[in-house]
């Protein structure tokens, strides 16, 4: 546990630097006439004190619990959902809505552990349509149809 | 208006076909995020936020009110039943909730809790009532100063009750705010740290950030655990009723709770959580039996359940009458109005008293409801435990990308509510609160506007904060909030070094 808490305190700090440097690119202004970098000025500030604290913190208290981290099936499931979720991002644009949301419930209900393969199928068909129906056509949000238009 | 002839006109609001079928809706929604253990009331918010543009102000928040105090309903029921919280409110109902169902009085804890949390809900209303109206009106005096104050006291007085490190609690805040800066500056104008991406000139949106960090991490933790069908306590209806001896014993907690919660409601933090440790603390050292808590005692099922309740009505204090969340799910309440172009603060009981008064009556109105809804169909809400956890997920997580891309119709606003789903899942796994990020994302941008105004207005004195008495005296209750825990915690180190 520690090493990661040790991880993400110094990507914060990276990231800290980084915002500070950028908001130091921004016209500070003066007090009385504030510019738009004047309060990104403090956030980075209290992001890389915040940052150099927790380092310093975690490096002289070792971490009560340790880290337990998705292995095996329990990894690939994570994994898999997480893979599901980026490919409907790639596809929304090129394949539409439908497809995509086909592709990513069938993804979750196969790693999942849905055994039956008609109703793996006929859900999957069901939520895609299912969600289609209630934001395009219930709440007319225009969802991207890709290549089914 | 007066706040009889306030409630009466809410009432006329609420009994629409259309709020009453929010409030109904609500309520229902509530009891199944309460129930499932997972999705918590500020990831079904922001899952169903997208899904209420398209009403009008009230009932999209009548609706989504109707969630938030629904879902402490509904928590206690797998925690007494399966010994698994529906939601993080409902851990301390876990340890004699569940006791008391394996000696076979599942259903007197089902009916305390029940009965208890709808006392509690109409008691806190009744004090939300009279409170709200008069802070607002206090409030019509606040300038940019105690905005700011209100706003800083809100942000660091969080970091210090959440329980997580000091630090830590710091940085979540920092990537918050850093977050809150990303866009078109409201004031000059000037795009900032948008990297010449035309997307991020609009800003990050709360909604994908809320539902990255709450919904899609839920489901990639579920996805991780995956457990099988929970073993559920079998209760029939006519083991529903206390008996004389475990009601008399439950008033007492309940009345306690009710006004213990509420008053931890009004202060910023997760104070639906809190405040049920804060009840059975107190129940435990009230009582004359202490031993039989952990065993089943009734009082630490009716004492924590009403607190839930009352703590998440007295939530809607600040956020209805000062325009301020104090919690992740009141943020998202709050993000709800702005999403409509209401105009939140004190002006929003003179200007709008449809949404006002129609959330307080549709909110008597939705604890009737629950009463009847967590009552008698206990049988059906366990039973939704029984659905495969694929297909929940499967639905969840579609619901969650279309209704994340239908706000803005914007690509950018999914990758966001991916990357945030990874990050969350990754922060519950070294057990990094996320909670102070969805507070400081909503008041940075208000935080920064009142900071600059002020200084405008007082033409760069920094002691306009320290000069006016309210901001200096939320400055100097800030003071305490930051000092006396490690103070205190020195104290005691020195009085152990001399013992």
């Amino acid at each position: 546990m520690r090493r990661a808490l040790l991880g993400m305190d110094v990507v914060a700090l990276l990231l800290g630097i980084l915002y500070l440097w950028a908001a130091f690119g921004y016209d500070r202004g003066t007090l009385d006439q504030p510019g738009p970098g004047f309060y990104p000025q403090f956030v980075g500030t209290l992001l890389v004190i915040a940052s150099i604290c927790s380092i310093v913190t975690h490096l002289l208290r070792p971490a009560q619990r340790k880290l337990v981290l998705p292995k095996g099936r329990d990894l690939g499931r994570v994994l898999s959902v997480t893979a599901g979720t980026v490919a409907y991002v790639i596809l929304l644009n090129y394949a539409g809505h439908l497809l995509s949301a086909i592709l990513v419930v069938f993804i979750v209900l196969h790693t999942m552990g849905l055994s039956s393969w008609p109703m793996k199928i006929g859900l999957t068909i069901a939520i895609a349509l299912g969600s289609y129906y209630l934001f395009d056509i219930v709440l007319k949000v225009s969802l991207p149809r890709g290549i089914l238009q | 208006m007066s706040s009889l002839d306030g409630l009466l006109y809410g009432f006329s609001v609420c009994l629409s076909v259309n709020n009453l079928l929010a409030v109904i809706g609500g309520s229902i929604i509530g009891t199944l995020v309460g129930v499932l253990p997972g999705i918590g009331p500020v990831g079904a918010i922001a899952l169903l936020l997208p899904i209420t543009m398209g009403m009008s102000p009230e009932t999209s928040l009548i609706m989504l009110a109707g969630i938030y105090y629904g879902s402490m309903y509904g928590g206690s029921t797998t925690s007494i039943l399966v010994n698994v919280p529906g939601e993080a409110a409902s851990v301390v109902t876990c340890i004699d909730g569940y006791q008391m169902a394996k000696k076979g009085r599942a259903g007197a804890a089902l009916a305390v809790s029940a009965v208890g949390s709808f006392i509690a809900g109409t008691l806190g209303l009744v004090l939300l009532m009279f409170f709200a109206p008069l802070l607002a009106e206090y409030a019509l005096s606040f300038g940019p100063p105690e905005y700011f104050a209100i706003a800083l006291l809100g942000l660091f007085a969080l970091s210090r009750i959440t329980g997580a490190p000091f630090w830590q609690s710091m940085l979540a805040l920092g990537f918050g705010l850093a977050i809150a800066t990303v866009g078109l500056d409201s004031i000059s104008f000037v795009q900032r740290f948008t990297f010449h991406i035309i997307e991020l000139a609009q800003g990050i949106d709360l909604v994908p950030v809320v539902m990255g960090l709450f919904g899609i991490a839920e489901v990639l933790v579920i996805a991780e655990e995956s457990s099988g069908i929970p073993e559920i306590v079998k209760t029939r209806f006519r083991e529903l009723f206390p008996t004389r001896k475990e009601w008399r014993r439950s008033w007492g907690p309940i009345f306690r709770g009710s006004a213990l919660g509420f008053f931890w409601g009004l202060i910023p933090g997760p104070s639906t959580v809190l405040s049920t440790f804060a009840s059975y603390k107190l129940e435990k050292s009230l009582s004359k039996n202490p031993d039989e808590f952990g065993q089943g005692a009734i009082e630490a099922v009716a004492g924590p359940e009403s607190a839930n309740n009352a703590a998440s009505t007295g939530a809607m204090v600040p956020l209805l009458s000062l325009g301020i969340p104090f919690a992740p799910a009141a943020a998202m309440l709050l993000a709800a109005l702005l999403i409509q172009g209401v105009p939140t603060g004190p002006l929003l009981i003179s200007q709008r008293p449809e949404i006002f008064w129609g959330v307080i009556a549709s909110m008597y109105i939705g604890n009737v409801a629950l009463l009847i809804l967590n009552f008698p169909l206990v049988g059906v809400w366990t039973s939704i435990l029984k659905i495969p956890q694929a297909i929940l997920i499967a639905i969840i997580l579609v619901l969650t990308m279309v209704g994340a891309y239908a706000i803005n119709n914007s690509l950018l606003d999914l990758v966001v509510l991916v990357f945030m789903g990874i990050l969350g899942f990754f922060f519950r796994k070294i057990n990094f609160d996320v909670a102070p990020i969805v507070v400081a994302l909503v008041l940075g941008p208000m935080l920064e506007t009142k900071l600059r105004e002020s200084l405008y207005m007082s033409r760069g004195d920094v002691s306009v904060f320290f000069t006016r008495p309210i901001s200096g005296a939320i400055i100097a209750i800030l003071g305490i909030f930051l000092v006396a825990p490690p103070l205190w915690a020195l104290i005691r180190k020195l009085r152990q070094r001399r013992t």
